[in-house]
């Protein structure tokens, strides 16, 4: 009942707001004027950099609206859906298989190899339909009815961005207060040491992350250190349910986040923190490290916190992992997708074209928005800013271990829900209730009798 | 007076509340239902699922091991949010109540006491938030007090041992000012010259309130209880804003499974037939809590 006046009301305030149907011009495209919804607040002024831009090229101005924090947004968009009353063009996570489909244009037969050519060459990678997830959605009894009509190879957007999660903030003052010197750790366990040393030092907890979000440490540490340490496919093998975590071979992936609260590491209250909390923490000094993506160092820079003030440095391996040494391997953050109601149809997919291809646009975009665009720039990268600039030399330019078990982490990680119960028991580690050995146990557990009972 | 040519006037005024009742009201109530025996993830309706009693079969009876057990501790957590509401605040609204009556300076206790009815929940939980942060208040105070055996180092919202009681604190300084007001226009209410023939025919004060005044708070005790009871069973905001449910799940309440089911797992059968199942419960023990009183009133 709450849910379903939560839904009406929603439709209300979304009929009742300026969709993008209302808001065009004459007949011909100049002076008509597109409406865009975004979510990203930081991204805003880079969209009207971008807009501005698309204004004087063709005269159709762009008007961005933004509806904030992430659930809001998601509700926002259902609602309007659902009154089709959605913007012209659509700023939405870049996912596939998220049941906006039905909402937005297919762009597959209108997008040729003219212009996807022109992103890095995974950009597409998380937005196009697999035959992986089709397979996974066909056996999947609570998989929707949008999710079983999709088919492999389809996509409804282009890539506007990318980033990669697994990447550690240091505090270099604090560090160097420690008599350590700001230079990333190699390993998992020389970082658990480096934060050992400048707890003892300098009294300062050693990580911070916003651990209120259950799974933030699977999605933006622990996958990374299970594929370093036993190879994309050791993961791929637990994701399939074809491995045991609890595996000789697999513990000490839960042992190395155990190691934090073990050796007392972790920020007190860690666990009501969410992620907004865990940077404002961060930058005021009040833990040495943070665990973000690419994407964080820009609110840290807002937060006044400087480049020189922080090192950063990608998920270290635990020692005797396979891969010694991890790339921060980008996928597409957000995407672009236009409204298959639009009125302005047309004028929408050729913004998102020049959004996303337009190289003045992208680094327009970029600069004012602190975010790696997801378009190819090769020697145009030169005009990002300087920080932008290293971030992006970073990335690995070919596709690495995590891009190779991207498919199975989409398919299996939301659906097979012991994923939940390990979150938690992380959690729950982490309050010392529970040892590394029983959050394996309890995920195997699970794993087995939901893999019994059809689930 | 209205005259019989204008007697339609008054429903005129009152149309766009009916027709918003109709609406919102009645229309949300009746699509829920609907919704409850459907797979839909929000998004046009022509696209969902008719399943039959699955979603129930899914978090009643274990078909989802998973969703079931989420279930069952979302409603032993909002029964230990009730249980500890009306426990708390019944007997400390009717003391209040008391001591209000015979004070001087009632109206500004009355309102000290009423001002968490009025101020914004949603900032207010924020503050509480911040109160209970391992450097907060809270924690601060205790410390101060030299009682640091009180004190929740991960503060009272980062340990799953202490972060329903964190929840609970918020619902008894919620639930206290409705209850105090509602218990003292009733303390004003019984007539002083019941207590002037009692004390004539010799009556203790304490047989005059078990005799007298408890006989005719009754029904404003059932009403409070029903009150907190459906207060308890609709949690949502503090919870959300103070702990999303956690930290393991150990302040999840139905609102935030319904929350999370509907809006960021896209399931909202499962999500609306979550919710009946609650309105339910609710009903049923808001009903055993109306008989059980009214044999007595």
């Amino acid at each position: 009942m709450l849910l379903a006046t939560i839904t009406v009301l929603a439709l209300i305030v979304s009929a009742c707001s300026s969709g993008g149907n209302n808001n065009s011009g004459g007949s011909g495209s100049s002076g008509k004027t597109l409406t865009m919804w975004t979510w990203k607040v930081a991204y805003v002024p880079g969209f009207e950099a971008a807009a501005k831009l698309y204004e004087e090229k063709t005269g159709v101005k762009v008007k961005i609206e933004t509806f904030t924090p992430d659930d809001t947004y998601r509700q926002k968009f259902k609602a309007a859906a659902n009154s089709k009353d959605l913007p012209d063009v659509i700023n939405w996570w870049a996912t596939a298989g998220d049941s906006i489909e039905g909402s937005v244009e297919e762009l597959s037969p209108l997008i040729g190899d003219d212009v996807l050519g022109k992103y890095f060459s995974t950009a597409m990678d998380p937005i196009r339909i697999t035959q992986a997830q089709v397979d996974s959605w066909k056996t999947d009894k609570n998989a929707t009815e949008v999710q079983k009509s999709l088919k492999a190879g389809q996509f409804y957007g282009l890539p506007l961005d990318i980033g990669g999660f697994f990447t550690f903030y240091g505090n270099k003052k604090l560090i160097e207060q420690a008599g350590l010197s700001a230079e990333p750790p190699k390993t998992w366990e020389e970082f658990i040491s480096m934060m050992e040393t400048i707890k003892s030092k300098t009294g300062t907890p050693g990580l911070v992350l916003g651990a209120k979000v259950s799974d933030l440490w699977e999605n933006w540490a622990g996958s990374a250190l299970s594929i370093m340490l036993n190879g994309p496919q050791g993961y791929i093998d637990l994701l399939e349910r074809n491995a045991k975590l609890s595996d000789p071979a697999n513990l000490p992936i839960v042992k190395a986040a155990g190691m934090l609260s073990d050796k007392d590491l972790l920020m007190p209250g860690i666990l009501s923190t969410d992620i907004d909390g865990a940077d404002q923490a961060f930058a005021a000094g009040k833990a040495a490290f943070d665990l973000g993506g690419s994407f964080t160092m820009s609110t840290l820079l807002a937060m006044g916190m400087k480049t020189d003030d922080m090192i950063t440095f990608p998920v270290p391996p635990i020692e005797g992992s396979k891969i010694t040494n991890w790339t921060t391997d980008p996928f597409t953050l957000t995407m672009l997708s236009v409204n298959k109601d639009s009125k302005n149809k047309d004028q929408a997919l050729d913004f998102i074209k020049f959004m996303t291809t337009d190289p003045d646009a992208t680094i327009a975009f970029a600069n004012a928005a602190y975010t790696i665009p997801a378009l190819n720039l090769g020697d145009r990268s030169s005009d990002l800013q300087d920080n932008l600039k290293a971030i992006e030399t970073s990335f690995a330019t070919v596709p690495g271990p995590y891009s190779e078990a991207m498919p199975a982490i989409n398919a299996y990680r939301a659906k097979n829900k012991e994923w939940e119960v390990y979150a938690q028991s992380i959690q729950s580690m982490w309050e010392k209730k529970m040892t590394p050995e029983q959050v394996a146990k309890k995920f195997d557990d699970t794993m087995a009798s939901l893999k019994a009972s059809g689930n | 007076m209205v005259s019989s040519k204008n007697k339609w006037v008054p429903y005129l005024f009152l149309l766009p509340g009916i027709l918003l009742f109709l609406g919102v009201g009645l229309y949300s109530v009746g699509f829920s239902i609907v919704l409850s025996f459907y797979n839909w993830s929000g998004i046009d309706f022509s696209t969902a699922r008719f399943e039959g009693l699955n979603n129930f079969r899914r978090f009643l009876l274990g078909d989802d091991p998973i969703v079931t057990q989420n279930f069952y501790h979302a409603v032993l957590h909002n029964v230990i949010i009730a249980v500890a509401q009306i426990a708390v605040v019944i007997p400390v609204a009717l003391v209040l109540a008391f001591v209000l009556q015979n004070t001087k300076m009632a109206s500004l206790y009355r309102t000290v006491y009423f001002l968490p009815m009025i101020v914004s929940g949603v900032a207010m939980f924020y503050v509480w938030k911040g109160l209970f942060e391992p450097s907060g208040a809270y924690n601060s105070l205790f410390h101060w007090l030299g009682m640091d055996f009180m004190t929740v180092p991960s503060g009272m919202l980062g340990s799953s041992s202490t972060s329903l009681i964190g929840i609970i604190i918020t619902f008894i300084w919620g639930g206290l000012p409705g209850t105090l007001i509602l218990y003292y226009a009733g303390l004003t209410s019984v007539d002083p010259s019941l207590y002037e023939a009692a004390s004539v025919d010799g009556a203790t004060k304490v047989k005059m309130i078990l005799k007298i005044t408890w006989p005719m708070l009754k029904p404003i005790t059932l009403i409070a209880v029903i009150q907190m009871l459906n207060g308890a069973f609709q949690a949502f905001e503090n919870v959300y804003i103070m702990t999303g449910g956690g930290p393991a799940g150990s302040s999840e309440v139905i609102g935030t499974l319904v929350y999370r089911t509907a809006f960021l797992d896209n399931n909202y059968g499962l999500a609306s037939a979550i919710g009946w199942v609650s309105f339910l419960i609710t009903g049923a023990i808001a009903i055993f809590s109306f008989r059980s009183f009214k044999t007595d009133i």
